[in-house]
Parts: structure tokens; sequence; C-alpha cells
């Protein structure tokens, strides 16, 4: 019997109706939502059907491990048919998971996405694919009003209300052809009601590869200027796709929205449309932290070349060479899945490692929208290493007494150290910090041969302290 | 200097709390996620 863990995510309208935003697959289950999971609505169906013997699980360690802790420890306790657990690791940038053979007497449940699945390559990869199927069967009141025409079809469904919040968006405009978090907010104009006009020049705002929707949210769930939303739990199961409800919960947005000026003041020439600079995202929306695009240095940061002088990581240029490091017995490739899975006992730096120099393959950057960055402090430092989330430092995990390369919104002040291969030494980090920049901000990436780990520096100090971080080829 | 408008610290962030829906919208949610599932099914 196959299964599939997914996700859906709610806003919540002024009458404290949820509205259904998105589906999800390979979806993460966060630590907060962990009080809620009900794992024996899962055991009970495995129980029901006592052909049931192995339980399986299909999986990405890196995002999911703890929930299938939680699994294989509920279905150990409760589910006295199963014979044998066993779990498929899938690397976390796969597509195309490997998926063992169904049979009746297998529970293979998948957390990980699968491009060949309909419901996540139609649905879960795309938001609108999910509301156009809502709408189509006529199912309005529980999606958000919404305009969309192109020759996938026409959806309006706008009545041309705007919000009750001067200081929350009316509309958002969202991308229809690809998954995407490049959300634009819109106000209307504080002086405008006219319902027509503002269905105008909200269809005025869409083409056929965009839709715009209303912003929801709730007065009644609005606590210290932070608005909230519902996610849902469920895992879709059986040839007759049945639900199996796991967990839910109300959660709020990362930062409160800020009032003191009205968005409807800032109208835009020739409509009564306000667009509303993306630094306010994580105040409009509940979301984690996007990682996409989130790769590489912020143009500001410096990277070591081979004469010990630093150059801009924005000014870096292909064809021009960086100080790297040969780290013998790290992976020698630019796969992220191998270089995540590479790690070593202890800090030292291992024999026939070696300074050298490597060539810039190539350079690229990446602006990502949500305008989300993260931060690494030093003690003694009067500034931060700004870096985007999915970048790769080398650490050294005081737990688990091992060096290896961590995402930097992974990093764990309280057991990571930054390692320094060249001097074999560890530097303390005081705080990480996830941080909004003001205007969006682009990370560079730079692809480096023969070796794949260079050196930037966080600035402020009266020494330098270098930071190693890994390659990545940019997108 | 980077140019931030917001920060917070990174264990914060991940750490937001959950709180349980109201009876009521957990009814309202499950009937989507079951309609949303039927129309999958049919689609």
């Amino acid at each position: 019997m196959k299964a599939v863990l997914f996700s859906t995510d709610f806003a919540i309208d002024s009458d404290g109706n949820p509205r259904l935003l998105e589906v999800n697959t390979d979806t993460v289950v966060y630590p907060a939502f962990t009080s809620s999971l009900v794992l024996t609505n899962l055991t009970d169906v495995i129980n029901s059907n006592p052909e049931i013997t192995e339980f399986h699980v299909v999986h990405k360690p890196k995002i999911h491990s703890a929930f299938v802790n939680l699994l294989s420890s509920s279905v150990a306790a409760n589910c006295t048919n199963i014979e044998k657990y066993g779990t498929t690791e899938v690397n976390l940038e796969s597509l195309y998971p490997t998926n063992p053979a169904d049979s009746g007497s297998k529970f293979i449940l998948r957390l990980a996405y699968d491009e060949n699945a309909v419901f996540d390559s139609t649905y879960a990869k795309s938001n609108f694919n999910t509301i156009k199927l809502m709408y189509d069967n006529d199912a309005t009141s529980s999606i958000g009003e919404i305009f969309h025409s192109s020759s996938a079809g026409v959806l309006d469904t706008l009545t041309g209300t705007k919000g009750s919040n001067d200081y929350l968006p009316d509309y958002i405009l969202k991308n229809s052809s690809q998954p995407a978090i490049d959300f634009q907010f819109y106000s209307v104009t504080g002086s405008v009601s006219d319902a027509n006009t503002i269905i105008a020049d909200a269809k005025a705002l869409t083409s056929d590869t965009t839709y715009i929707e209303k912003y929801y949210y709730s007065p009644d769930q609005v606590t210290n200027n932070k608005v909230s939303s519902l996610r849902s739990y469920d895992i879709l199961y059986g040839t007759d796709l049945e639900i199996i409800k796991l967990g839910s919960g109300s959660y709020d947005a990362i930062f409160n929205f800020q009032t003191g000026s009205s968005f409807r003041e800032l109208q835009t020439s020739g409509s009564s449309f306000s667009s509303i600079t993306r630094k306010h995202f994580y105040e409009f929306t509940t979301k984690f932290p996007q990682t996409k695009r989130s790769d590489g240095l912020l143009g500001e940061e410096l990277i070591e070349r081979p004469d010990g002088t630093y150059v801009s990581a924005s000014l870096i240029e292909s064809g021009s060479w960086v100080k790297s490091f040969f780290y013998s017995g790290s992976p020698n490739t630019d796969d992220m899945d191998i270089v995540d899975a590479w790690s070593k006992t202890g800090y030292d730096t291992p024999a026939g490692s070696l300074i050298r120099s490597a060539s810039v393959y190539s350079t690229g950057s990446s602006e990502v929208s949500d305008s989300g960055l993260q931060q690494l402090e030093i003690e003694g430092s009067s500034d931060f290493l700004n870096l985007g989330l999915n970048t790769r430092v080398m650490v050294y995990s005081t737990s688990s007494n091992e060096t290896s390369y961590v995402a930097a919104q992974s990093i764990d002040p309280d057991d990571h150290y930054l390692v320094n291969p060249i001097s074999g030494s560890l530097i303390d980090i005081t705080q990480n910090y996830f941080a909004v920049a003001n205007s969006t901000p682009s990370f560079h990436a730079i692809d480096i041969e023969p070796d794949d780990i260079y050196f930037t520096k966080i600035g402020g100090l009266p020494i330098k302290i270098t930071v190693t971080v890994h390659n990545r080829k940019p997108e | 200097m980077a140019d931030i408008y917001k920060k917070i610290i990174n264990k914060e962030q991940k750490g937001r709390l959950v709180s349980a829906m109201t009876t009521s919208q957990s009814e309202k949610v499950q009937n989507i996620v079951q309609n949303f599932i039927t129309y999958f099914k049919n689609a």
C-alpha cells in the first residue's frame, strides 16, 4: 500500500474561515507541530490491515529525520504486526526518488517529492493548479477571491473589496506558471472604494502567467501585530486515496507588521493599487524562510585571493584566481547531496591537505525575492558575514565531534564552530540571525577548480577570521 | 555593512510556537482537505 505525506496551508478570513493557499509534498514536519501529531491515526490504519508486515519510509534525511524517528517509534510501539521496518533515503535535491516495489504486505510512506507522481508534479508544485482545481469544482468559498486569464482558463471571483487594516496588503499577485514565492503585495489606495475600479485595476496587474488573489487575515487572530495561518498534515493512502489526519495548528508570521505609515497612501499613478516592498514578506506571510536560489555570499562580502588580498563577491570574475584549499578526504564534487553527506571525525586538518589556488570557472548571482539572508556573528566583530541560507560553511559540531559542511540556515551557535583548516583551529560563532534586507539582496556564487573550498572573512575584527565556504555551480 | 530591515535569532524563528485550531476551524480545514482530495481523484 502506497501513501504520501502532505501538508496544506490556509489563510484565515475575517469571519475565521480557512481559505486554501497551497498543498505541499516534500513537506517538513516542523518541531513546533510535534505536539499536535496524532500518530495513532496512522498506526490504527496499519493495524486494520493485518496483512501489512512491513513499514517503509521514503524520505530525505536532511529534512525528515526527526519526523522519521517519531514514526518509527510509534510504529514499533503500536504495530505488533510489523516485522520489518525499512527506509529509502533520498538526496535533498532529488526529484525522482527510487520507490520500493509495492505489495499487499507493505505500507510505503513517501515523504520525499516525486516528479513522477501527479499529486506532486501538478498540485504540490503549482499553487495555481491547486486553486484552479477547487475553482473548477465550484469550491470558491474555500479559496481566496481570484482573477486569472490565460489559455488555461479564466478564474474570476473578485468582488472588489479591500481589507480593514491600513498596514496589511489587500491583494497578492502570484506566479501561475511555475513554483515560486515571487509574491507582489498590493494595497488599494485609501480613498478608493468603488468595487468596479478595484476589480479593473486588479485585473490590469495580471498577465497570462500570473494571478491575483485577495489577501486574507482574521483580526481575531492577529496578536502583537503578527498575522497567523493554519497548517494541516495529512497522509493520502491506498488505491481509494483515503486520508489520515496527522496533525494541525495555527502559527504566526516570523515578524510583526509595521504600523505608523499606511500602505494605502502609496498610490501608484494611474491605478488605485500600490505595490508594497518585498521586505515585508515575512510580516504578511507565515512562511518559513525560503531557500531556493539562496546560495552564495552577499555582494559586499570578500573572497580571499591567492596573495591574501580580497575581492568583493560581486566583483569577482571568471578566469580570476582565489585562495583555495585541498582538504584531503573531502569530496571533490559540486554535487551538494554528496557534499552534505560528507563528514569526518574531529576538526584536525587531515594529512595531505594543502593551501592552493583555484581558478574561478564561473560566477553567478541570484536575487531572492523574499529579501531573506543569514547573518553569522563572531565575538569581537562589529560586522556580520551575510550569506544565503543554503550556503555551505565548514563547521565542527561539538555534539557529534564531526566536521562537515552545513547550510548557513542550520548553523547552531550552541553546537557549531567555524573551522579554519589552514590553522586547524576553531572559531566561536556568537550568533546566527535570520535577517531581511531593506532591498532585494543578490547572492554571488562561484564555481572554482580544481578545489571546491575558498575563504571569506568576517570584517571589523583586528584579526582576520577565515570562513571556509564550499563552492557551488551558479544556477 | 548590509542594509538590514529586521532580523531575529535563527533559533527563535525556527521555534515559533504552534497553537491549536479552534474546533470549528479544524473541521472546516479537514472538510476542505477532503474536498480537494475528492476533486483530485475525479480530475
